[in-house]
């Protein structure tokens, strides 16, 4: 051996810096009276053992240390060397190790080394003693990938992991091996200018809404309107039928079933029935209303009487329903007719409607005019008021109120405005025929100047009445026809007059019109073929104005209650808002009249259509700007929340006006809203208060408490390795007091943010964090090696965790549990039979199949392995390191173990042989024995067939003389008598964890109760209770020694 | 209680307040002696490349000189280039030998400086400080490229950080080593800025001033990494456009003469290596930097090279030494050769790129087996007329023989002259 190359090597220990290892915990615990006082510590120092340690180690810890960099011969007084504590604990392993003095050196007698050794024990004891619960120098943390991710996560609702979007650098741990330790998180110009551009990009995902803002994982905008869609046709779908029906025959049923109840049991019962049924109450109260309705009703009588009859089952009733909807309903889902929708013109149109007074019209492209009543009546006169034309590219024309056009139209149709032919008064400006006659006004002949006037084509309207002479029991249809051919749709709405059209009004005397009215409507309000327009965006949306179209006065009537109104309402008011439809509406509107306004043919008769909305849309345009005008402010006070949040922390007035400074300066110089907001929020999100756990150093000479918000900020991200949410905020401000902490700590275990803890301190404690990057199978021997088996194993312990945690199982679980976390995927790979699908779940009892807790993990299995075969060095390795114990480093000039074993030899073989070499035996004879026992497992985790195994190929003698053969060899002894030192060693882990830094002597107590807990059978929230109500965790050093050891 | 919590005070402690640790180089306005090249010639370029775990221990030598000159095994591929080869013997960093194997000794590598083992700090490494000192002379200070990501664990509970980074931008914070050739083309030649950007820096300049004043000290310090950060994006976005002069020099490429690589990794190590080179190239040809550090591997590289034969890992190879490693270490130099070649192409004025440019090649350890006592180090190129291949060095005895000298040296050559780097206050005698 390189005597130049090996001292260094083993001194190194003495130097390292982490030099508190479960082991040394375990000699230090301190025993009833053997802490000396101060003053005997010092004296006896001065007097004894600083002589005997200069005495043992000054060959090569002199003045000039040799190969190393430790002067014993300064610490010549025990203020001096208990300054380091970190010396006396490495001087003490060493001795307890019997590796220093090294051999072939004078060794210190028995009686020397008790002696030494029972100093520093005391003098630790003391210094750990006077120092416990110290909460130690915790560097200051950026937040860890993991971390940030989390909190963008749960500040936007939207788990984009930025940080794997833009390529962050990936973590790398400090302290006790974790990622969230501050002295391990470097920061960098890249790293900054990825913060910034992840910010940008949240931002850039931000939706802003009437109230407030919320994030889509989409940047656009038409993204964004896709889903407030969808949240509103999932609305829909909660109360309608995919074409909008309401869930009548549902609700009918239950009205013929439960008829008794319903009629005896008062208000109550409608409630309970729905209840029941899983039914809407309120509509079940309108049906019941109606059905039971006592006022006569032509229409609905005969539904009520197949009510009455009708056994359990409503098709009678529900048949009769149907035919009567047929009369009444015609539905616009065609082709042309969605077009009419999407025009603004409703879906569902009423037939047969009965009114005192209708607006009549026809499109008129020749001066070719006919007026028809039908039928013919005897004494039935009807009033054709107010005869225009209108529309289209002039003013509205009214021909009675053009003197030469009046004249016109009389000589040509032989009626005079203003006279009845039984001379009964009638307005100026009206014509009157009898019912059943047809007027033709002809006026092609006119001179062209006015033919011009007319300004052709257009819309002919009259309004038109019964005079009031007629009989009662009179009822016409009127028709005004100014077009030849076409007809039936909405370019010709009417070209012909015919007897009984459904879709032209029966207009009936105004004294008795309304009770005429009255048996459709009443049948209407109570059995709507739809409660809504389902489609919402007409099935014609390109050519039509309007891209929405909202029709649900029927459901909200019917169905919804006032919270269930405010809810449609906002989901409109937001997917209005988000598309910035009312924008758009009059680009497409002026898109429209561009392309109908074309010279006189069928198509340009839309165009009179939409110039209906011509007025609505400009209006809607303006409310719009308004409606986004009056969200600034409340954009603002939600992005003051939302950094609130996302900095952990109330703002101060001036932060608060800091924040919103970058939107001001961007507003005054012309910037719109939304990308001054915008920038606002890449701002926010940028900032150091986001990107930092700051806390405030105490004031004064000793730790203190953190503040409640830094405190539940330590807390949730010792849970969930993101940000507090809005309870534990709330909470914070009492979250020192014992039974608030136990509370949120159990509410915090149950939730699946859980998964933080399971992968930065579950994984990371198990080495396995990394293993989809850094696994080192070879392929090229494992081609059965697939990502799809990598990710499964990466992912296996993970979830073990999660269940671990969340159900609160003993944390001893982790290596006496039976039961294994696992998908199809992993069950083959184990040969684990009956898991069938990709979902993960819990499967107990698998002992038998050589799994059940850490050691059975094929992602541990597999990584502690060389890249084309296993590796019982670097499995037993990992079992010591787990079981808390510190192996030396490797001397060098070692020849390594082949990757592949030479022919006729197996792995086990070759190790066997290594250990012989005494050089490496010391070691070899703690790792060995453990790594043979997992021999059972290949390079990827899996069971060896028994044909690839020799008798014994997996039996092993530990250095402590324990028979042990296999796992479950392994794991009795692992589990049951070093069960302590494995919990003693996950303590340790689990406060350095905690912590966010390496832990040290003043630990030591904390430690052991964490240990005792875990080991009387605690559950994870016992131990984590112990940790997270420990002074440690809950204070925070003074400004003065932050900076010490 | 016979100790006081305020007399505690550590290592760390002492060395801050003597203020050893945290010189902030962008802060600092120092003059540097310029041994500037005039405006109107093309500049001196510098380029480190690394790989991991040295080289074969039997076949890393060089004999004679000029054209005569003989090189080992390893180092057969530069065979074309052996009269502007420097192999340089017996170097070393001394505080290399002081700690843990590979992240001790590679976190120091062009620094020379302590590394703690407490926590993650070192030294700035020489071609950051060129960066931080000379980069606002082209867009991008420096480009800094690795071919092998960052591996995350501790060794001894010492961050792998160390054996991962070889560029340092303060004394706590590696360097972003970009490992993805499309993100390293993007820092190059694409402008992802905006009218916000100037004010989100401003913004979050006042944030950090504010949130300092209520850091410890020590965590004021950690936190000036971030500070530094910040302010060296301001300078980019204030560099972003500016304009070059008048009458200057023009680099031979206005514009990228290759589209953007392909997102993600090539499959094959061969095209990874040589599409980054091919970085490294663009970026002096485009004068978009002209200080470049290229990492081929980590120290304890995970990396198999099955492409030249191959079945084990670097890192495992580089311990047995089999024949293999020869070829995987020859790999390595032809990477030198490919560089070489393309440089040599590249006319500017009546010399090639080659000459204007100073690459220095150097690993961790000479072998395998941790050995830092020496370092394996060659230089190629012409450092702009100031450095003569076709010679071996040999300074195992020599009274000065530290890294740090030679860096002094390599930043004479790219314009930074300075009385004393890390542990060196005088250059390498003979170079």
């Amino acid at each position: 051996m390189n005597p130049l190359l090996s001292r260094p090597i083993l001194l190194r220990g003495i130097g390292a810096g982490l030099a508190l290892i479960p082991a040394l915990l375990a000699y230090l615990t301190p025993t009833a009276g053997s802490a000396g006082g101060a003053d005997d510590l010092a004296q006896s120092y001065a007097k004894q053992i600083h002589p005997l340690l200069v005495k043992t180690c000054v060959k090569c810890h002199g003045k000039t240390p040799k190969d190393n960099d430790l002067d014993l011969t300064s610490f010549g007084t025990a203020k001096a060397i208990l300054a380091k504590p970190k010396v006396l604990a490495d001087i003490a392993e060493r001795l307890i190790a019997g590796d220093m003095p090294p051999k072939g050196a004078p060794q210190p007698s028995q009686v020397e080394r008790k002696h030494l050794l029972d100093w520093i024990r005391a003098a630790l004891d003391a210094e750990a003693a006077a120092r416990a619960g110290d909460p130690g120098a915790v560097t200051l943390r950026r937040l860890s990938n993991a971390e940030y991710d989390n909190a963008i996560r749960d500040l936007t609702g939207v788990d984009m992991r930025p940080t794997q979007a833009r390529e962050f650098p990936a973590d790398s741990v400090g302290g006790e091996g974790f990622a969230n330790v501050g002295d391990a998180m470097p920061v960098t110009p890249g790293l900054v200018e990825r913060y910034h551009q992840a910010a940008r990009d949240v931002a850039a995902r931000a939706v802003l809404l009437p109230k407030g803002f919320r994030f889509s994982p989409s940047p656009d905008r038409p993204t964004w309107a896709e889903e407030a869609l969808k949240s509103l046709r999932g609305f829909h779908a909660r109360y309608a039928g995919p074409k909008g029906e309401p869930p009548l025959a549902a609700h009918l049923t239950a009205t013929l079933r439960h008829r008794d109840k319903l009629t005896s049991g008062g208000p109550g019962a409608i409630a309970a029935v729905a209840a029941e049924e899983k039914l809407n109450a309120r509509y079940l109260a309108a049906l019941w209303a109606g059905l039971n309705g006592k006022t006569a009703s032509p229409l609905l009588d005969p539904i009520r009487e197949k009510w009455r009859g009708a056994t359990t089952d409503p098709a009678p009733v529900l048949a009769a329903i149907k035919a009567t909807q047929d009369q009444l309903f015609l539905g616009h889902y065609k082709k042309n007719a969605a077009l009419a929708v999407g025009n603004g013109f409703p879906a569902w149109e009423d037939l047969r409607r009965v009114v005192a007074k209708e607006r009549v019209e026809g499109a008129a492209r020749e001066p070719l005019f006919r007026l028809v009543a039908l039928p013919a009546q005897p004494d039935t006169f009807v009033v054709w008021d107010r005869l225009r034309l209108e529309g289209g590219d002039g003013p509205t024309l009214v021909l009675a109120e053009h003197a030469e056009l009046r004249a016109a139209v009389e000589a040509a149709s032989g009626l005079k405005f203003g006279h009845h032919p039984k001379d009964r008064p009638v307005p100026k400006s009206a014509l009157v025929t009898a019912a059943g006659a047809e007027v033709v006004i002809d006026l092609r002949k006119l001179p062209a100047p006015l033919q011009k006037a007319l300004t052709l084509p257009r819309f002919l309207r009259a309004d038109v009445n019964l005079d009031d002479g007629s009989p009662e029991t009179a009822a016409v249809q009127a028709f005004l026809i100014a077009a030849t051919g076409g007809g039936g749709n909405l370019a010709e709405p009417v070209a012909k007059a015919t007897t009984g059209d459904p879709r032209a009004a029966q207009i009936v005397h105004p004294r008795v019109a309304a009770e005429r009215a009255r048996p459709a409507a009443e049948f209407r309000a109570l059995f709507p073929p739809a409660v809504l327009f389902e489609p919402i965006i007409p099935r014609d949306a390109q050519g039509s104005v309007f891209l929405y179209r909202r029709e649900d006065e029927p459901l909200r009537r019917l169905l919804l209650d006032d919270a269930g109104r405010a809810e449609i309402d906002r989901l409109w008011s937001e997917l209005e808002f988000v598309s910035e439809q009312a924008l758009a509406t009059p680009i497409a509107y002026e898109g429209l009249v561009q392309y109908y306004r074309k010279p006189n043919d069928g198509a340009r008769i839309m165009f009179f259509y939409i110039q209906l909305f011509d007025e609505q849309i400009k209006r809607e345009e303006k409310a719009f700007l308004s409606a986004q005008v009056a969200a600034e402010p409340g954009h603002l006070d939600a992005l003051l929340a939302f950094a609130a949040r996302a900095w952990r922390r109330p703002l101060a007035a001036h932060e608060r006006k800091a924040v919103l400074a970058s939107y001001h300066a961007d507003r005054k110089d012309g910037v719109k809203h939304d990308p001054a907001f915008r920038a606002a929020l890449v701002r926010v999100l940028s900032s150091p208060w986001f990107l930092y756990r700051v806390e405030q150093p105490a004031p004064g000479p000793r730790w203190r408490p953190v503040s409640g918000d830094e405190l539940a900020t330590r807390l949730s991200f010792l849970l969930w390795e993101s940000i507090p949410d809005d309870e534990l905020r709330a909470k914070a401000a009492k979250l020192h007091e014992p039974a608030v902490m136990e509370e949120q700590l159990r509410r915090m275990l149950k939730d699946g943010r859980m998964r933080g803890m399971a992968e930065e301190f579950g994984a990371r404690w198990l080495g396995v964090r990394d293993f989809v990057a850094n696994h080192g199978r070879s392929l090229k021997h494992f081609p059965e090696f697939t990502p799809a088996l990598r990710d499964a194993l990466a992912e296996e312990p993970v979830r073990f965790f999660e269940d671990l945690l969340v159900n609160d199982r003993p944390v001893a679980d982790v290596i006496a549990s039976d039961a294994v976390v696992i998908n199809d995927i992993l069950a083959k790979h184990y040969g684990i039979p009956g898991v069938k699908g990709p979902e993960w779940r819990r499967v107990e009892k698998v002992a038998a199949h050589g799994r059940g807790g850490m050691l059975g993990f094929g992602a541990v299995l597999a990584k502690q392995a060389a890249a084309a075969r296993t590796s019982p060095v670097k499995r037993g390795a990992w079992v010591v390191q787990m079981l808390g114990e510190r192996l030396p480093k490797v001397p060098p000039d070692v020849p390594p173990l082949p990757e592949t074993p030479p022919a006729g030899l197996s792995v086990r073989e070759i190790t066997e042989r290594h250990r012989k070499d005494p050089n490496c035996a010391g070691c070899h004879i703690r790792i060995d024995p453990f790594g043979m026992t997992l021999e059972q497992f290949d390079a990827l985790g899996r069971l060896r067939p028994a044909k690839d195994l020799k008798p014994g190929d997996a039996k092993a003698t530990t250095r402590d003389g324990v028979e042990i053969d296999g796992f479950a060899g392994l794991r009795n002894y692992v589990g049951g008598p070093r069960r302590d030192d494995l919990l003693r060693s996950l303590a340790q882990k689990l406060v350095g964890y905690s912590l966010g830094r390496s832990v040290q002597l003043s630990d030591r107590k904390l430690i052991e109760n964490v240990t005792k807990t875990m080991a009387s059978g605690g559950r994870w929230s016992d131990a984590l209770l112990v940790i997270v109500r420990s002074e440690q965790f809950r204070s925070i050093r003074p400004e003065a020694v932050a900076a010490s050891p | 209680m016979f100790i006081k919590p305020d007399s505690i005070c550590s290592r760390r402690t002492l060395l801050r307040g003597l203020g050893v640790s945290m010189a902030l180089p962008w802060l600092e306005s120092l003059p540097f002696a310029a041994a500037t090249t005039p405006a109107d010639q093309p500049p001196t370029r510098t380029l480190v490349t690394f790989n991991g775990m040295g080289f074969h221990s039997q076949h890393w030598w060089a004999r004679g000189q000029g054209a005569t000159m003989e090189l080992g095994p390893c180092l057969t591929p530069l065979a074309p280039w052996k009269e502007r080869l420097v192999f340089l013997r017996g170097l070393w960093n001394e505080q290399a030998n002081n700690g843990v194997i590979h992240c001790m000794q590679t976190g120091n590598m062009l620094s020379g400086a302590p590394m703690s083992r407490t926590e993650v700090r070192t030294g700035v490494s020489f071609d950051q400080l060129m960066a931080q000192r000379m980069g606002d002379r082209t867009r991008l200070p420096s480009l800094v490229l690795g071919c092998e990501g960052p591996i995350p664990g501790l060794q001894d509970g010492h961050p792998l950080l160390y054996s991962s980074h070889i560029s340092w931008s303060t004394a706590v914070s590696p360097t972003w080593t970009e490992t993805r050739p499309a993100l390293a083309f993007d820092q190059l030649f694409r402008s992802e800025r905006n009218r916000d950007d100037r004010r989100v820096v401003d913004a979050v300049l006042e944030d950090a001033r504010s949130l300092r004043r209520r850091l410890s000290v020590s965590d004021q310090q950690r936190f000036e990494e971030y500070l530094g950060s910040v302010h060296e994006i301001e300078g980019r976005i204030r560099r972003a456009g500016q304009e070059r002069a008048a009458g200057a020099w023009r680099p031979t490429l206005a514009a990228p003469d290759r589209p953007r690589p392909a997102d993600g990794i090539p499959a094959e190590i061969p095209d990874y290596w040589r599409l980054m080179n091919d970085i490294v190239l663009l970026a002096f040809r485009t004068d978009s930097t002209r200080i470049a550090t290229l990492k081929y591997c980590n120290d304890g590289s995970i990396i198999t090279h099955a492409h030249v034969g191959a079945n084990d890992q670097h890192h495992q190879m580089a311990h047995t030494q089999p024949q293999q490693l020869v070829a995987v270490n020859q790999f390595f130099m032809s990477q030198l050769a490919y560089l070489c070649g393309r440089m040599a192409e590249v006319r500017e004025g009546d010399r090639t790129l080659l000459d204007n440019t100073t690459i220095m090649h150097c690993s961790s350890m000479l072998h395998g087996n941790h050995d830092a006592r020496q370092l394996p180090v060659i230089l190629l190129g012409g450092a702009g007329g100031r450095l003569r291949g076709g010679r071996v060095l040999d300074y195992l005895n020599a009274p000065n023989r530290r890294m740090c000298s030679l860096f002094l040296s390599l930043m004479d050559w790219g314009g930074l002259e300075l009385d004393r780097f890390g542990d060196s206050t005088g250059r390498l005698t003979g170079l």
